[in-house]
This record gives C-alpha cells, structure tokens and sequence, in this order.
C-alpha cells in the first residue's frame, strides 16, 4: 500500500509525530484570523491517517483552516503514521481511555471495533448520500452498523487495488493491450472486448509473461494487498467464507474452483510473494522486473520519480472478471467522531464540509489520483483523466463499468469479517495449498476451524 | 582456596612458563581469526545500512545492481530529504530530551534502590529484588493501554513529560538488578580487604 | 562506580544520624539502617507499583473480559487459544524461537567474551567495541536493517550466494528459513549482551586459580569447567533468565521481518497479541495471548533467582 519503510516500533504510543504537527497546526492557526465564537469550544481537534503523498496532507490542512476560518473554529490536525499500526494504537488508546481527538480517521474495520463509543452520524452520512447518490456497499458495510452510521468515509486514504500493468509487456508477450481495452474514456469501452478479460485470460497471459521473464506479482502474505486482492478473487468465484448469518460455507465447489484456480496462478509468480509486505508488490513493479500488480497507484506514483520509464508504461486499470461477477479490493477509510467530544456540532459541520465534491476535487488532485471517494458520483473528477505519463493512466482506478467493490470477510456480521480479513484466513489457505502443498480438504478443514473461531461471541 | 597456599607452587610453574608462550601465540592466532569472523557477522547489517543511506532513490529502485556496494554514485540526497523535508531534527531533539531525562532518572532511581537492596537488608528486600525481576515478565505488547491511562490521569498526554515517565518503567528494574550485582560485589571485595 | 555510591551514602547517613531519637542506641540503630534502605527504595517501589504492577493488573483483569468488554468471563479466553491450531503453533513457534536464540545468545556471548578475554589488554577495547555494535543500534531499526539483507525480492544475501554458484535462499519466503531467519536475528541483536556480562564476570575470577591450576596440569577444558563455570554461575544463571523473559517477549523482530507470515509460522506472543488485540480488535483475546507465558515463566524466575540468591549468600 505504502512505499516508505520506516521502523514500525509499535511497542509504545509515540508522541513524536503528535508534538512535530501540533506545533504545525498551531502555525496554520495563526495564519488566519482568530475569533473564538459560534462554538461552545471553539476548537476542534482531528487525528488523521498520515498521507504517503508528499504533499497531500497540506491539502486536508487547508482544507480545514478554510473552514475554521468561516467559522471562527481552532482546527488543529496531528498526522499519525500507519506504520507499525501506529493509528490503530493510538485509536485503541483513545477509546479506552475515553480521552484524545475530536476526530479519528478509522483505516478499514475499525469503526466496528470502536463502534461502541463512535457518535452516530447518520445525519451527515444521510445528507452526503441525498446530495450525491449511493454510497460504496463496501463503506455501508464496514461503518454503518445496526443501522447506525459511526463513521464518514474519507476520501484521504481511501482506496481501491484494481490492476496496475505495463503496457508493452503485456502487449508484446500476452498480445493484450490493456490502453485499448480500457481507454481513458468510459464512453469507449466496448462490452464485448472487456468481457474477454476474465480470470482465465489473466492466468494464460501470466503464463506467457513468466515464461518471458516478466511474472505478475501478486502478493500471498497475511497483509492488506494480498487479503484484499483474494478476497476479490474469491468474490469473482462466488466463495463465501461465513454468510450474514453466521453459517460457515467455506466448504463449497466454489471454493475448490477458486483454490484450484490459484495453484495455476501462483505457480506462475515469483516464489518471494509469499514474504511480500504491502511495499513488496509495489517494489516488484518499480524495479521493471514485474508485468503487473494489483494496487492503488501509489507504485506509478514512486515509479515516476525513481525509475520513470517503467511509470510511463503502466496502466492501471479493471480486475478480470470470474463466474460470478468483476471485483476489485476497496479498503476505505472513515472518519470516526468519539462520543466523548466536547464539540460534536462544529465537528459534524466540518466532516460535512470535506466531504462536498469540491473539497474532495482538491484532496484527489493533492494525491494525483490516490485517495478515492465513496461516491460514484465523483468518479468523473477531471484528476483521473489528465494524471501522466502517459496520459490516463489511472482514468480506470475508480471502479467503472462492471466492476463491483468487495471486502474480503464480507458478507459476515462485520464484527466477524474483521477477524477474517485481519488474521488473513483466506492468504493463509492459499498459501497452504499452494505453498505448503497440503491437501486441499485438509486446508478446507483448517479454514473451517479457524472460522469458527471468529464466530466465538 | 586462598592466596598463601598458592605461593609455594609459583616456582614450579616458571619451568612451564616457554611451553605456555608458545601454547599462549596460538591461542591468540585462534582467538584473532575466530573474532573476525564473529566481527563480519556483528557488522554485516550496520554496514549495509550505512552503504544503503548513501544509495540513490533510483538505484534502490531498480534492483539491478551489487546491493553490498555503490553502484550508481555517492548522493548525499536522503540526508538531505531527512534533513529539510522532514521533522527529522524535531524528533532528534525529542530524542535527546527524553533520553537524558529517562537516564537521569533511571540512575538516581537505580543507584538508591541497588545500594540499598545490595547492602542493607530490611523487611521484604529480598522479595523486592525478585520482584524488581519479575516485573520483566509483564510483556509490554498490551501495556500501552493502562500506561494511556495513567499518563491521562496524571494530565501529561501530549508531552515529554509523558515519555519521560513511561521509559524508566522499561529501564529502572533492569538497571536495578545489575547494580545490585556490582553493589554486593564491592561490598564483597572491601569485606575481603579488611579481612 | 562502587567509591560514588560509598560516598554518596556517607553524607545521607550523616543527615540522618543527627536527627533526634529516643530509641535504644542498637534498636535505633537497626531502625534507621532500614528505615534508610527502605526510603532508597521508595522511588524504585512507586515506580513499580505504579507503572507496572497496576498495568499488570490491568492486563490480567483485561484478559478475563469478553470482546466487547462488557462482562468477565473468567479464563475464557485462555481456554478459547488453547483450542486454536494456530495458537498452539504460535506456542510452538515461541517455544522455538526463544529457547534457541537464549542457547546460541550465551554461546556465542561466552566464546568471543572468552576470545577477547585472552586477548592482550591494550586490544581488547577495540575488539569489544566492534562487538558491542549491534547492541547500540535501536532494535526497529538494525530489523529494518536485516530486513533488507533478507529482501524477497533483492537479498544482499542471495546476491553473494548467486555469485559463487549457489542456488537463492527464500530467507522470508519457506517456513523453515523464516523461522531461522528470525532466530538468527534475535541472536545478532542479543549476543552482545551476554558479551558484555561474561567479560565482566571472566575479569571477576581471580588470576591466582587458573594459575594454581595450570600448575596441577589443568587443559583449557578443564580450567574453563572447574574454575571459570563455577565461577560464573550466578551471572550465567541471570543473564540467561533475563534474556529468556525479554526473547519470549520479542516483538519488533518478527512485526518488521515477518510480519508472523508465511502462514502465520513465525508468528510469537506479542506479535499474535498485537494481530489479535490491535488489528483484529479484540483486546482481551490479545491481553490473554501475551499473558499466557507468564506462570510458566514466574516459576522458572523465582527458581532460578532463589538458586542465585542462594549462591550469592555462600559465596559472600
């Protein structure tokens, strides 16, 4: 997902990052007129998923003081790190300790966890979807919770993993070229071509690209890409790990489709996948040595300034399609207010407020494309059209023609689908049978014992 | 054993002495080679780390080239990245601020309790000094969570104070046990002297 | 060190010894002489009870909650792992991971503290600071370090064994050499300490007995069995239940190399905790991951410090 390796110490909560952008906020502050007013508080304080993108914070600070300023609010926003999880034990601190932001951004499933002491929004979330249509199901399901939403999806941070391909390699060793395929422009897109680009076309063309040198890299480690690009994958092949109901029906044809279907694909990656971290792909991809990848452009986006021939041949675009459907990985990320804020009205105003289309155009330009909004109503936001080199090349990120968004660990009660999706049950079966060659009933029977165990109240 | 009956024996051993230098030469051979090989197996990571600072963005990129040395030129980029684009000196100067509180502390607090524990008994010091080890026992994966908590409580979230008093909890019991060792041992040596 | 403590009680005895008393002289004497070594204490107690035993507590009362906090349900969760294949691995895997990293730690600690200790006095700084390296270097950062030696995709390492003809090594990628792969770093990071507390203890034994004993005819083997071992007993005894206590509580290690994977064989306590407690949401699951060790390991501690202690008191 990330690129930059920092030491993840996650032992302790550190500060640092804290202090270092507190000091920043207060400097913001002072650039815009200080009024206290319409407020109870007249201050409000965010705790914010730290961007990758060089830059891309700045947007969200300006963000923020604009609207303070029309407001006569103190905004300040301390960026925290996802490395090391370095968010999530902050969030887990301040939940216990029922002390710390106003706001928190919540990467994944961890509205749910937090569910208990998050304000219901619903009606922030219900303003936002009567302005700009429906909602990704993807966030539905993960923030919205007994009918309650707790939290906003952001449009920072929030992303997709669909394919990112080179151009010439695929059109010189698997005769397939993806720009024609999916050209920057929906209104090209010819249904009969794309419904050729199927999970049996990608195998075939893998196949080729191993033999020529160049394999795919698709991540089979326990961390957020590879969850998410199988949990895609088995969604195409219609394998449901535990329904709403909490039934387990890992044991399925489906299932053995799909697993058999994988020990041919990942016969044809390089054998490092199975230690790849979220960088691991990108990196793959970076250094010219891999054909394709599934992620957000966050590795064009290195590419371009590290090893820039190899960004201005990459295409991102659709995941092939399976029996049941075309599926593409979306991990969003919300933005949770603690039931123990002081200023619950002006912090309603401003999630309100970087929500509209025209604050989100800015945070979409800030992350050249990266962060995507729930709204599909946004998906037309000129970034994604003019983004270079080449020219489109992340226009088929957001999620257009038939491609539906999946979570892997849905369609569970969410409480369950977030011990699924974070102890990377369905990696770790295929990475039994593809890797450990155990049997495949045997990998079903482990599966189904390990589900059972995410049942457990 | 003590010191007097040795001293009778010490003639005999000079009429060994030749054989011992020329055993004590390859000792110190043996000893040389086998140190360089625990040395290239101690230095090997600091080593990488130092050549890879001084690696271009681009050259870490393409993977391409002999990873254990510099291959497309010396840079000096990351250092400056580091340096002007971000709060690398801010955090350096946390840095330096807790540390030198956490060791001020940590010594005052170990230096007191191992002299006395090493020392001086009182009711319950024995069971103290397990205790202080055991304390080692209470994995820290999980303690961040009650440490939020009392560093709220105590209003310094948000501070170095608050780092400050987190550390020495990691510090001080382990400080404690090596002093009291050093502690019991002079006691040790000046009871000896005055015997 | 040991003249600065001496002094630094000489004056704080004197403080005390001018305050007014009514006691016997020896009663109060007794009395003070604790009351002092009690208050010396005193922070070391209070940060103790306040920073780890009430966290400690916390914990334990943590680990006997359901996943949503609401109500105790005893050793629920303790039974719940226990029932778990991957947990058991996960026992397994600690089991493994530490007892090996602690042998090899005191190992290679013993000889090079052994090889320095012969060494002429006037080298020995410099070998011993070479040494000493991987211990000053913050743990996160040398793993970081190691991970990149290790890198799937372009380990220094397998560049070195590609040159010579050899086939790659999947380091991070198979189970077995993960697993190796993470020992071996534990043991490059931990070897230094031991160094450092045996060259200590070596330099303790007095010269006179391996003298004495070459002059019986004693071999190597046998001064390093009869004089230096008895003699190091105690430090040996600590140092490997300390290095014991801080390896089955490794985190950062397996989080940077491994993140746990492949398929969840590298994975220990804490990072378990830390996937089940912090990724996954289920802090108590995770506060009962991490405790689990703990009576087995109390025991062994109080044990072997009681050994200590014992010892200490004859030798004294």
């Amino acid at each position: 997902m990330t690129v930059t390796l920092l030491p993840a110490q996650s032992r302790k909560v550190s500060r640092r990052s804290v202090l270092k952008s507190a000091a920043l906020g207060s400097a913001a502050v002072l650039a815009s007129p200080y009024v206290k007013g319409a407020y109870a508080a007249g201050s409000l304080s965010l705790g914010v998923w730290d961007h990758w993108v060089p830059g891309a914070n700045k947007a969200l600070t300006a963000l923020c003081d604009e609207w303070g300023a029309k407001n006569n609010c103190e905004v300040k926003i301390d960026y925290i790190t996802s490395q090391g999880e370095k968010d999530k034990l902050t969030a887990a601190a301040e939940a216990q300790a029922g002390t710390g932001h106003d706001i928190m951004s919540h990467r994944d499933w961890n509205i749910r966890i937090h569910a208990e002491v998050l304000e219901p929004l619903n009606d922030v979330a219900d303003g936002l979807i009567k302005q700009y249509g429906p909602i990704s199901p993807v966030a539905e399901y993960l923030a919205k919770i007994k009918g309650t939403w707790r939290g906003i999806p952001t449009t920072v941070g929030s992303q997709v993993k669909p394919c990112c391909s080179r151009i010439s390699l695929y059109k010189e060793h698997a005769g397939i070229d993806v720009q024609d395929l999916f050209p920057a422009d929906e209104s090209k897109w010819d249904k009969a071509k794309i419904d050729t680009w199927t999970w049996d076309t990608y195998l075939t063309s893998a196949e080729k690209l191993y033999k020529a040198g160049y394999p795919v890299g698709l991540p089979m480690g326990q961390t957020s890409d590879a969850v998410d690009w199988v949990g895609a994958l088995f969604n195409s092949f219609g394998v449901v790990m535990v329904d709403g109901k909490d039934n387990i029906k890992i044991n399925s044809d489906e299932t053995r489709q799909a697993m058999e279907y994988l020990k041919k694909l990942m016969a044809v990656n390089p054998p490092e996948v199975y230690a790849w971290d979220d960088a691991g792909n990108n990196r793959w991809l970076i250094s010219g040595k891999g054909s394709s990848i599934m992620n957000p452009p966050s590795a064009w986006a290195v590419a371009k300034r590290d090893n820039p021939s190899v960004a201005a041949d990459c295409w991102t675009h659709p995941m092939p399609k399976g029996p049941k459907g075309r599926f593409v990985g979306q991990l969003p990320q919300f933005y949770g207010l603690w039931s123990f804020s002081k200023n619950k009205q002006a912090a309603k105003d401003l999630l309100l407020y970087i929500s509209q289309k025209s604050s989100v155009a800015q945070l979409v330009e800030a992350s050249s494309g990266y962060d995507l909004p729930s709204f599909k109503t946004m998906y037309d936001l000129d970034t994604w059209k003019k983004v270079e080199p080449p020219v489109g090349t992340v226009y088929g990120y957001p999620p257009r023609g038939d491609e539906q968004t999946s979570i892997a660990g849905a369609p569970a009660r969410s409480e369950v689908g977030a011990q699924i999706y974070n102890q990377a049950i369905n990696t770790v079966m295929v990475a039994k049978f593809t890797q450990g060659n155990e049997k495949l009933d045997d990998v079903i029977k482990w599966a189904e014992n390990e589900l059972e165990g995410t049942l457990r109240a | 054993m003590s010191t007097a009956a040795l001293a009778p024996r010490v003639n005999a051993g000079l009429q060994l002495r030749s054989s011992l230098s020329r055993n004590r030469r390859w000792a110190l051979i043996t000893s040389y080679v086998f140190l360089v090989a625990f040395a290239i197996f101690f230095l090997i990571p600091p080593y990488y780390m130092i050549v890879t600072a001084f690696k271009s963005d681009a050259e870490m990129a393409r993977m391409a080239t002999n990873p254990w040395i510099i291959a497309d030129g010396i840079t000096l980029d990351q250092f400056r990245i580091l340096l002007t684009q971000t709060d690398f000196l801010t955090f350096f100067r946390n840095t330096i601020i807790v540390t030198v509180c956490v060791v001020t502390i940590t010594m005052v607090v170990s230096v007191l309790a191992a002299f006395s524990l090493g020392r001086m008994k009182f009711w319950g010091s024995g069971v103290l000094a397990t205790g202080i080890f055991l304390t080692y026992l209470v994995p820290d994966t999980l303690l961040f969570i009650p440490l939020f908590q009392i560093v709220k409580a105590l209003g310094l979230l948000n501070s170095y104070w608050g780092m400050v008093l987190v550390y020495p909890t990691l510090t001080v019991p382990f400080c404690t046990w090596i002093m009291i060792g050093y502690s019991s041992q002079s006691r040790r040596s000046s009871m000896k002297r005055h015997l | 060190m040991a003249d600065t403590v001496q002094t630094w009680t000489g004056s704080g005895l004197r403080g005390v010894a001018v305050a007014p008393s009514t006691l016997q002289p020896l009663r109060r004497f007794l009395g003070r002489h604790s009351t002092i070594a009690f208050l010396m204490c005193l922070p070391l107690m209070i940060i103790i009870a306040g920073l780890v035993i009430y966290p400690a507590c916390f914990s334990i009362y943590l680990s006997m909650l359901n996943r949503a906090q609401t109500h105790f349900i005893g050793l629920g969760n303790f039974k719940f792992l226990l029932s778990r294949d991957v947990f058991q691995m996960v026992v397994e895997q600690t089991a493994i991971f530490a007892l090996s990293a602690v042998l090899f730690k005191a190992l290679i600690g013993l000889i090079t503290a052994h090889l320095i200790n012969n060494l002429p006095a006037k080298g020995q700084r410099k070998w011993r600071g070479m040494l000493l390296v991987p211990w000053v270097i913050p743990l996160a950062l040398s793993s970081l370090g190691w991970w990149w030696l290790f890198d799937p995709t372009h380990s220094a390492f397998n560049y070195v064994l590609e040159e010579l003809g050899f086939t790659e090594i999947p380091w991070l990628s198979q189970p077995a050499w993960a697993r190796f792969s993470v020992i071996l770093v534990n043991v490059w990071f931990g070897a230094p300490f031991f160094l450092i507390m045996y060259l200590a203890a070596l330099k303790s034994v007095p010269e006179q007995l391996y003298e004495a004993a070459a002059i019986d005819g004693a071999n190597a083997w046998q001064k390093f069995v009869h004089i230096t071992l008895p003699m190091m007993r105690n430090i040996i005894a600590i140092t490997v239940l300390f290095s014991l206590i801080v390896t089955f509580a490794n985190f950062d290690i397996v989080q940077i190399m491994t993140g746990g994977g492949p398929r969840n064989t590298t994975h220990v306590f804490a990072t378990y905790a830390f996937m089940l407690g912090i990724r996954s949401g289920d802090l108590p699951l995770g506060a009962a991951t991490s405790l689990f060790m703990f009576p087995i390991l109390a025991v062994a501690a109080i044990f072997i410090l009681r050994g200590v202690r014992k010892r200490g008191r004859e030798i004294g």
